[in-house]
């Protein structure tokens, strides 16, 4: 069974179908004494970093989370889910995440060498696969270079390894991280459920990861 | 930049119809199934308008919400009749990514910031229908053009931005419907104001319409006849398949315009250097 975190924070319903279109038995998840039963659990959301670290806490979803990605389970970040996987968002102040990932999240600048950057970056937007990895990328299994997924969000994460970023997208010039892995967390930025066919191929990867 | 081609659906009851001028609405097909075809032709995004909701302060739209997002998996934005906070957890709950907002937004400019603080900005559209007034400037209106506001659309869009909106849906109702091309000065009366995505929508008719976007920051065109003539010249639609609506249009059974394909005008940017999602 696949968990999908429902913490009050954005469209998981599509997250829900799309997941299931590729064979997931994907189910939400509410309470954090139902992690036990999931084999991989996805960590979505759109909206305010900190609104959703306190949620997260309500709901006392920290603590499980963090044992359930102990037990060496995959932990899928789609958009801010990725992004508060790290150690600190920049957003209206300081706030911490939690601490999974070394990275930070960063709001795009409004100019970048000339060019006016319009934030959010709402578009769709190429992914392009980090070569300077050794192994293939289980994750972009059948999936070329260079493939249009479709981004929204204002800030981005800077990671401190390089060695853990999948996948670069650039805006106006600007190259910024838009997938990782470090062991079984991995982060995308863009949404795969809204991407269409080759969205839904990174989902049935990643179920492929966790079922092979 | 790469520009979004959106496809917008305008829903009454049960049917998608077309008006021209946002008025004079004709049935033209089940939203359902014109939704897959252009999910299937490679459309961006789609854009959901209940074009009654705000009339009748209904919000019926969450059935084909749910209904689409099961199977079409492209961001989908739903508009009409949104006027709380409840309005939009549930059409977002129903699986739609964005929300655009006009009456609302008018009535109350604080709900834009509300919204947005709520549901992160990127998840709010401010819709602005503009017609323009003898003297050469642009005014807002609601109701599908109905209702005057009194509002000029440069003030309206720096107000909107600083409330937080994430996105900026534009529709010239002078050009709504007729095919003869957007309205260039209002555009670049807007994108001059904007730093969140502008989209443009109101006239789209054939591809040359499209070459404004090079060079641009703007974020896409919506369009909605073209496309829809399209699909009826390749699909039919049964007229008495209908309970409600004008469908004197569809029992004619004449297409007086092929339209265009969204593949076709993505092909043609292409060929002109405008980027844009191809596969």
């Amino acid at each position: 069974m696949l968990g999908i975190l429902d913490y009050g924070m954005g469209n998981i319903f599509s997250l829900l179908n799309a997941t299931r279109v590729v064979g997931f038995d994907a189910k939400i998840i509410t309470c954090p004494d139902d992690l036990d039963a999931c084999d991989a659990l996805i960590l979505p959301g759109v909206g305010a970093f900190q609104d959703a670290m306190l949620r997260l806490k309500e709901n006392k979803f920290i603590d499980a989370i963090h044992s359930y990605r102990q037990s060496g389970k995959y932990v899928l970040g789609i958009c801010l889910g990725m992004q508060l996987l790290g150690q600190k968002s920049f957003e209206f102040g300081e706030h911490n995440g939690l601490k999974v990932v070394k990275g930070n999240s960063l709001r795009f600048p409004s100019l970048y060498k000339d060019n006016n950057l319009i934030i959010p970056h709402i578009m769709w937007n190429k992914v392009l696969l980090n070569y300077e990895l050794n192994n293939e990328i289980q994750l972009y299994k059948n999936i070329s270079d260079k493939e249009f997924m479709y981004f929204v969000h204002s800030y981005y994460v800077e990671m401190k390894n390089d060695t853990e970023i999948l996948s670069f997208t650039k805006y106006e010039g600007m190259r910024f991280c838009s997938s990782y892995q470090v062991d079984n967390i991995i982060g995308v930025q863009f949404h795969p459920e809204k991407s269409g066919k080759v969205g839904l191929q990174i989902l049935k990867n990643f179920n492929q990861m966790i079922y092979k | 930049m790469i520009h979004r081609i959106i496809s917008r659906l305008d829903i009454k009851g049960p049917n998608l119809v077309k008006g021209i001028h946002l008025e004079g609405l004709r049935v033209l097909g089940k939203p359902e199934l014109l939704a897959r075809y252009y999910y299937e032709e490679g459309a961006d995004e789609l854009m959901y308008q209940d074009v009654v909701a705000s009339l009748y302060e209904r919000n019926s739209l969450e059935n084909f919400v749910e209904k689409t997002a099961e199977k079409i998996f492209i961001p989908l934005t739903v508009g009409g009749g949104i006027r709380k906070i409840s309005d939009i957890k549930r059409i977002l709950r129903a699986g739609a990514d964005k929300v655009s907002i006009n009456t609302a937004a008018i009535n109350r400019p604080e709900f834009i910031k509300e919204a947005a603080e709520h549901f992160g900005a990127s998840t709010i559209v401010v819709s602005m229908e503009v017609i323009r007034q003898s003297y050469g400037s642009y005014f807002l209106f609601t109701d599908n053009g109905r209702e005057y506001t009194g509002i000029d659309v440069k003030k309206w869009v720096e107000k909107v931005q600083s409330l937080g909106a994430g996105e900026i849906f534009l529709t010239s109702v002078d050009r709504e419907g007729t095919m003869k091309g957007l309205d260039t000065d209002l555009i670049n009366t807007v994108s001059s104001e904007v730093s969140i995505p502008l989209i443009c929508h109101g006239g789209f008719g054939n591809v040359g319409h499209i070459d404004f976007l090079k060079g641009t920051h703007i974020g896409g065109v919506a369009a909605a006849s073209v496309f829809h003539y399209n699909y009826l010249a390749s699909n039919k639609e049964d007229p008495y398949a209908f309970s409600e609506g004008n469908t004197d249009y569809l029992k004619s059974g004449i297409v007086k315009n092929k339209g265009l394909s969204i593949s076709e005008l993505k092909n043609y940017m292409l060929s002109r250097g405008i980027n844009v999602r191809h596969s």
